[in-house]
């Protein structure tokens, strides 16, 4: 058959690398990427981009760490390269710190992060209200700049990407021989997935050059990322929650919180309001599909659901998604070749 | 009473801090002023870039470790304070790389979260098989100065723009005590062969991705000498120069090019970045730092001397403790001053 083509939905983190897994596996494949939203304007850029992961319910923990592993080592890569400020990844330290001493006091990937250990009393005592609380050393992928940068290497290896709203996977299936579905928190309209719902994300996104460290609760709500040009401070937690306007009153919440962990930021500028849909599930959906109608089969995978652990393990679950079309188009050989007998 | 502070770098005005904040309720005639050639933006602290870290080994001078340990916890403590972004002062982590184990240096309890780099960290550094990481301070001097003369300005402390010749000039003038901060120019006002420049080379870039400070070592050839990275609120400092007894404040092309390669050799996405500034200053160097009393004599007139320079690469590091252990033998001269009978006469 001729060169099979993959259509990847969704241009997010997720949509982006899985497309660059899919030509890294499959020269021969021809890739388009098709999406209503490209950077600046996907979930994925209101993110902070912190190496952090979110454990998944539905998922065995030895596969989520396989996933976290896959991308660290890939980023940690390019941090180290030449590349890396213009891809922005670039590592940075931190805390993460506890109210109360959690009950997993070794989280599973304690050991892919760097130089993972509990905080000293005398690091604590800058955290008068916490107890307990780690110090590492991680990744970050600033977006727009890694989107962009996936964009760019996309675009070298002659992948086309256009803006346009596919609203069922059945308009592609003339066109397209495998459809890959990144949609994210799009998948839920696009598939019907009921199981998949927003966890909304409200940040500000501030000029304090002076932050070089990250601060993290470990209850999740409140945060300090900083990244290249801008540190992100969070956030909020709010599920089944779709709207996407920022809501001022809790803009001054994050920002309080954040203050609180971090007195100086009251001297930051600049600061600008973002809202993100998390695209959550209990577990990432990352599945081929076979969908029938009349007769005609359309080849899908899935890969979507990410929630907010999306960074961490997005080039995992872009090399399994490329896996599984790979699957996918030696099937159709497989078809095309017992079609000419 | 007449204090005259000669030099307005980070040890001439943090000083003068000190000795007003400890003695001007104590003294109510107190009257302090700042004579210097040279102001923020112009001094050497301002080149710096201005990371809390002593050198490798205190060669037993405990007294250094102290001031350097004062230091650390006196800013610490300001670090929640709204003045941190005003006085330029953050944390800040990074590296210390070695091409081979070395003990643990003397400050090592005074850092945060002080440990040895794992094997997959070292693996960033290609060429370097041993290193710490730990968490310190940055204090920017092109912040910090100017906040030490608001505070000081504050206070009705003056300050007097005039190159100082000699002791004599400003104690012949009615000055009761003078408080010598003059850095690496300090053997022009009475020699001292133990001063010697240290002169450092420095390129300024913009690269904000670089979260870190990186500091390499190589024993053989001497502290600073080695490239280092550190990361500033605007800029990026990188460095690697130390020319003991070189006076020249001229950039060399030659060292730009030393430090250029080195770094970028050691972040390569340094390449990159978009070179602001160049800048060489002269680190008043000395196998320890001047920090005592001397009473100058003229004739038959005589002044009281505090000396307090020559500290080479660390003058930020050491600065607080240093102003103290001034002000401390200022107490000591207010105690003699009290206890003297007939006034001495001034030169």
């Amino acid at each position: 058959m001729a060169a099979p083509k993959v259509a990847v939905v969704g241009a997010g983190v997720i949509g982006l690398s899985t497309a660059l897994c899919i030509t890294e596996t499959c020269p021969s494949c021809s890739v388009t990427v098709l999406s209503d939203q490209f950077s600046p304007n996907t979930t994925s850029d209101v993110a902070a981009g912190m190496l952090i992961p979110h454990t998944y319910p539905g998922t065995p923990i030895h596969v989520q760490k396989q996933w976290f592993k896959e991308t660290f080592t890939y980023l940690f890569a390019i941090s180290n390269s030449a590349e890396a400020s213009e891809a922005g990844i670039h590592l940075v330290s931190g805390w993460q710190v506890f109210k109360n001493t959690p009950k997993e006091e070794l989280p599973f990937w304690s050991d892919v992060v760097l130089g993972f250990r509990p905080m000293s009393e005398a690091e604590l005592q800058k955290f008068p209200q916490h107890r307990f609380g780690q110090a590492f050393t991680t990744l970050k992928c600033d977006c727009p700049p890694y989107l962009l940068w996936l964009e760019k290497r996309l675009k070298a290896t002659g992948v086309q990407m256009y803006t346009r709203k596919v609203a069922d996977l059945w308009e592609l299936h003339s066109e397209y021989n495998v459809v890959v579905n990144c949609a994210g928190i799009g998948a839920h309209q696009l598939v019907g997935d009921e199981k998949l719902f927003p966890i909304r994300g409200q940040v500000l996104k501030v000029h304090a050059p002076w932050v070089k460290n990250f601060i993290r609760d470990g209850d999740g709500l409140t945060y300090i990322y900083p990244g290249i040009h801008r540190v992100t401070l969070g956030g909020t937690r709010e599920k089944g929650n779709w709207s996407l306007s920022p809501d001022p009153g809790t803009t001054k919440d994050i920002f309080d919180r954040c203050c609180s962990l971090e007195p100086s930021l009251r001297g930051a500028q600049d600061i600008q309001v973002k809202v993100g849909l998390r695209p959550t599930r209990r577990c990432v959906r990352l599945q081929r599909e076979v969908l029938s109608q009349g007769g005609v089969k359309l080849l899908v995978v899935h890969n979507y659901g990410h929630g907010s652990g999306g960074f961490s393990v997005h080039r995992g679950t872009a090399k399994e998604a490329a896996h599984l079309v790979g699957e996918c188009t030696a099937a159709l050989q497989g078809s095309s070749s017992r079609a000419k007998l | 009473m007449r204090v005259a502070i000669i030099g307005a770098g980070v040890i001439g005005l943090s000083t003068a801090l000190c000795i007003h904040e400890q003695y001007h309720s104590l003294v109510p005639s107190l009257e302090l002023e700042v004579y210097a050639d040279r102001y923020t933006p112009h001094t050497t602290s301002d080149g710096a870039a201005g990371l809390w870290q002593p050198y490798l080994s205190d060669h037993g001078n405990l007294q250094e470790t102290l001031w350097n340990k004062e230091t650390f916890d006196y800013l610490l403590g300001h670090l929640g304070s709204p003045a941190a972004k005003e006085m330029g002062l953050f944390l800040i982590s990074g590296y210390n790389l070695f091409t081979q184990p070395v003990p643990d240096p003397s400050w090592k309890n005074i850092v945060l979260g002080f440990r040895n780099l794992t094997a997959k960290e070292l693996e960033l550094f290609p060429g370097y098989s041993y290193g710490w990481f730990n968490t310190a301070l940055m204090l920017e001097c092109r912040s910090y100065l100017p906040w030490l003369t608001n505070r000081l300005t504050q206070r009705g402390v003056k300050f007097f723009h005039k190159k100082v010749e000699s002791f004599q000039e400003v104690s012949g003038d009615g000055v009761d005590v003078v408080i010598n901060c003059t850095g690496v120019r300090a053997g022009e006002l009475q020699p001292d062969p133990e001063l010697q420049p240290g002169r450092g080379q420095v390129i300024k870039v913009l690269a904000p991705w670089v979260k870190h400070f990186i500091i390499t070592h190589d024993i053989e050839s001497g502290i600073y000498n080695s490239p280092y990275i550190i990361p500033g609120s605007e800029f990026t400092v990188l460095g690697g120069i130390y020319q003991h007894g070189n006076w020249s404040e001229e950039n060399s092309a030659q060292d730009h090019k030393t430090i250029w390669e080195n770094c970028c050799r050691l972040l390569p996405a340094l390449q990159k970045a978009k070179i602001v500034q160049e800048w060489s200053g002269l680190r008043p160097a000395r196998p320890w730092v001047r920090l005592e009393r001397e009473t100058v004599r003229h004739g038959h007139l005589q002044a009281e001397v505090i000396h307090n320079y020559g500290h080479g690469g660390f003058g930020i590091t050491i600065h607080w403790g240093c102003a103290m252990a001034a002000a401390r033998l200022f107490g000591s001269i207010l105690q003699e001053k009290k206890g003297a009978s007939p006034p001495q006469p001034r030169l």
